[in-house]
């Protein structure tokens, strides 16, 4: 079992069918910003470091397996998709390619957990945290000052992106259980976005992926996903 | 409950003077024969005019019987009913067209007869019987009051009308059943011969019908038995029915002296698969009671004959976290335990556990110097609490009070895997006389159910006010390969029942940032960490 799929604690569950479908709203709402945070500042510099994304597939029985050949196709389209959002984004884009970025493979690393506790527990559910006042306030802390020092750039985008893929067979079964009443999951998508600000590490924008759609495996639907992950993303200040 | 019962001595009063002839029996008992077949059952009789005194009393119980079968007390098991019935059928020797017999539930040691044939039989009564002969005895007691229409004599010998008026009045409309069944069972309070007279055609209908008439007696003593305890601070200032009724233990000596040596059928097995279905509640009516002496000496004396019965164990388990006093919540723990571990345990065992467990590692108290976040699993109770800064992903720290040799640090972690190689885990669990390095080593286990543990740092410290090791140790998390740092303190300390208790804390976070920056605010919770002299009831 991958490991991403073991990380699905009850826990977790909980935390995912309580967040459901709500993932994303249209517009981007004041939960997803840091709060006195409102758009990046002119001229800063944003760092778009690749994304930690594999691939699965999940068989009839629920059953998943990563998919190394989706992945990589996936990483391309994904990394073109990004390249669309020039208008979003800004000019000054610095970006580096997986052997560049893995010397901060520790950093990646907790950024998934940063995003995985926002998650958790900036959601609308129980687990919600008192000492956060329903505020998105996480920091990565110090932790980013290499990616500072090596880059020069003001922001930094981490995306991380957990796909599954149910085959025809597990789509078939999934309508057997939905008849029997049964919730299975069928392949979905879980991704998280983060805009960190690289002077503080603090996390200033946040946005997440949670859906039973999207498709990274072709360059038309990676396009979709981006702008869904990317949702709400903060401006540049005029 | 019963709004007419005032305390204890009103339960013995119409528990016992009625249904057995306890507090009538202030006097000798005169002679008894041992020989029975002189005692001749009376033939059936018709129903009274209802222009006499008798016809008013059976209207009276008619009217009760009708409410009392729309009674969400009223136990609507077909099974039980039928049983009941066959049985007094058995006993009541030709009386059994004329008597109806409803099961109630309720958690006291009672039975009452009504004259014009209604019997009923109280949920409390029949959890305390231990065979078919001793349900037997019972309602073949309150069968010799029917059939010699005892309670018309009383009714007629009722010194104050007016009382009698009054209660009549009552049960015209106001009040539970419930309520008016205390009340009839105060009027119809039986004289000493009368009970005598009882006793005694109780005993020719239970032999009769082939019962070991010894069960009888048998009755008695557990019923003495469990109203000898007092227990709490008024002992010996009590009153208790027995003191000033030194005969008891003569009526039980007439009853064995009547009961012969013949022997006869107990019907142990029969009756305890009759009942079982429902006793489950019944247990749970009687731990409800608050009565804890009394439930402890019956469930003690229940589980001596089956020792392996996980309702028993998770009953008296009950009784010892509710009642909460001196080593009760260890009790409580052993017993649930125990019950835990049989097979198909009541799922409440589960519940109580939980509690027990609560309730004792909230014998650890700290002081939050700072904010923290209390977080806990729906799903699971586990044995410590989890505080959190930034959230579970990244930070907790965790508080072990109290934990007793034998029991386990954690719960089993969930498998949601379907590999087919994967086993139980093993969860460390605390043992007493471990030496420093295998209390931390308890740890590593611990954590190593979430990735690659390594302890660099072992140092003797306090904590919680006792001797004991601070560790500290690096995780590498196998769910996401984030490389963790944590702290750990453990303290052992003399408990006089068990041994020893376990005492703990540790705090976990990423090492990149998030340690260094939340390591002082762990650590001046744990500073504060003091053990609690008594757990705090909940």
């Amino acid at each position: 079992m991958p490991a991403f799929a073991a990380r699905l604690t009850r826990f977790f569950l909980v935390a995912v069918l309580l967040a459901g479908a709500s993932a994303q709203a249209q517009d981007p709402s004041p939960r997803q910003l840091a709060p006195g945070f409102s758009a990046r500042a002119a001229d800063s510099r944003l760092l778009v470091l690749p994304a930690d994304m594999e691939l699965f597939s999940m068989s009839a029985g629920g059953v998943v397996e990563p998919r190394a050949d989706w992945t990589d196709a996936a990483q391309k389209n994904f990394v073109a998709a990004l390249a669309a959002q020039r208008k979003l984004l800004g000019s000054r884009v610095t970006a580096l390619d997986a052997a560049q970025a893995d010397e901060f493979a520790e950093i990646t690393t907790l950024h998934r957990a940063v995003a995985e506790a926002i998650s958790v527990h900036h959601g609308k559910g129980l687990m919600k945290l008192a000492t956060k006042q329903d505020r998105l306030d996480w920091s990565l802390g110090d932790a980013v000052r290499p990616l500072k020092e090596r880059t020069g750039a003001d922001y930094a985008l981490f995306t991380w992106i957990r796909d599954s893929y149910a085959s025809s067979e597990r789509k078939a079964a999934m309508v057997v259980m939905a008849l029997l009443g049964a919730i299975s999951l069928g392949g979905e998508q879980l991704g998280y976005a983060s805009l960190v600000d690289l002077n503080t590490g603090r996390v200033v924008w946040f946005n997440q992926l949670n859906r039973m759609s999207g498709d990274l495996r072709e360059p038309a639907a990676a396009v979709e996903t981006v702008e869904a992950l990317l949702k709400g993303f903060p401006a540049l200040q005029q | 409950m019963d709004a007419h019962e005032s305390g204890r001595r009103g339960f013995l009063r119409s528990a016992c003077r009625h249904c057995l002839g306890l507090g009538a029996l202030a006097g000798g008992v005169g002679a008894l024969a041992q020989d029975l077949s002189g005692i001749k059952v009376p033939p059936r009789f018709a129903r009274p005019a209802s222009d006499t005194d008798e016809g008013g009393l059976w209207g009276m119980m008619d009217r009760e019987e009708v409410r009392l079968k729309r009674s969400p007390l009223t136990i609507r098991d077909k099974e039980l009913q039928s049983y009941l019935a066959d049985l007094v059928c058995r006993l009541s020797d030709g009386h059994c067209p004329d008597i109806r017999v409803h099961p109630v539930r309720m958690p006291r040691f009672n039975a009452m007869m009504a004259p014009n044939g209604m019997m009923l039989v109280w949920s409390g009564l029949m959890l305390r019987m231990e065979n078919e002969a001793q349900l037997a005895a019972v309602l073949g007691h309150e069968l010799g009051h029917y059939v010699e229409r005892h309670q018309v004599e009383q009714l007629r010998a009722a010194k104050d009308r007016a009382v009698l008026s009054t209660v009549v009045g009552m049960i015209g409309g106001v009040g539970t059943v419930l309520g008016q069944i205390g009340l009839l069972a105060d009027m119809f309070a039986f004289s000493r011969e009368h009970e005598e007279r009882a006793d005694r055609m109780g005993m020719r209908l239970m032999r009769h019908a082939g019962y070991d008439g010894r069960e009888a007696a048998a009755v008695w003593d557990n019923l003495l038995a469990e109203m000898q305890v007092t227990g709490g601070k008024d002992v010996g200032k009590r009153g208790d029915l027995f003191e000033t009724h030194p005969t008891t233990a003569g009526r039980r000596d007439q009853l064995l002296k009547l009961a012969g040596d013949a022997g006869g059928i107990t019907g142990d097995e029969a009756y305890r698969k009759k009942i079982a279905p429902l006793r489950l509640g019944w247990l749970q009516d009687e731990v409800k009671r608050g009565q804890y002496e009394e439930s402890l000496v019956l469930f003690d004396r229940m589980l001596k004959k089956e020792g392996q019965d996980a309702e028993l164990l998770y009953a008296r388990g009950e009784v010892y976290r509710t009642r909460d006093e001196g080593n009760d919540m260890q009790q409580a723990l052993t017993d649930l335990d125990r019950a835990s571990r049989l097979p198909r345990p009541p799922v409440e065992t589960f519940r109580a556990l939980g509690l027990v467990h609560k309730q004792r590692h909230e014998r650890l108290a700290v002081h939050l110097t700072e904010a923290w976040n209390k977080v806990s699993d729906p799903w699971e109770v586990d044995p410590y609490d989890t505080w959190t800064q930034e959230g579970i992903p990244l930070d907790h720290l965790r508080l072990w009070g109290g934990v007793r040799p034998g029991q386990p640090l954690m719960t089993k972690p969930a498998m949601f895997s379907r590999e087919p190689d994967a086993k139980e885990r093993r969860v460390p669990t605390f043992r007493a006389g471990l030496p420093p390095e295998k209390l931390v080593g308890l740890f590593e286990e611990l954590y190593a159910t979430a990735g690659t543990v390594a302890i660099t740092r072992v140092e003797p410290a306090m904590f919680a006010g006792q001797k004991g090791v601070r560790f500290e140790f690096t995780l590498a998390r196998r769910s996401d390969d984030l490389a963790m740092q944590g702290v750990g303190w453990v303290a052992v300390r003399p408990d006089p029942t068990w041994g020893e208790e376990l005492y703990a804390a540790t705090f976990v976070a990423p090492r990149l940032s998030f340690y260094e920056r939340l390591l002082p605010m762990a650590e001046a919770v744990v500073k504060t960490a003091r053990v609690r002299a008594t757990p705090p009831r909940s």
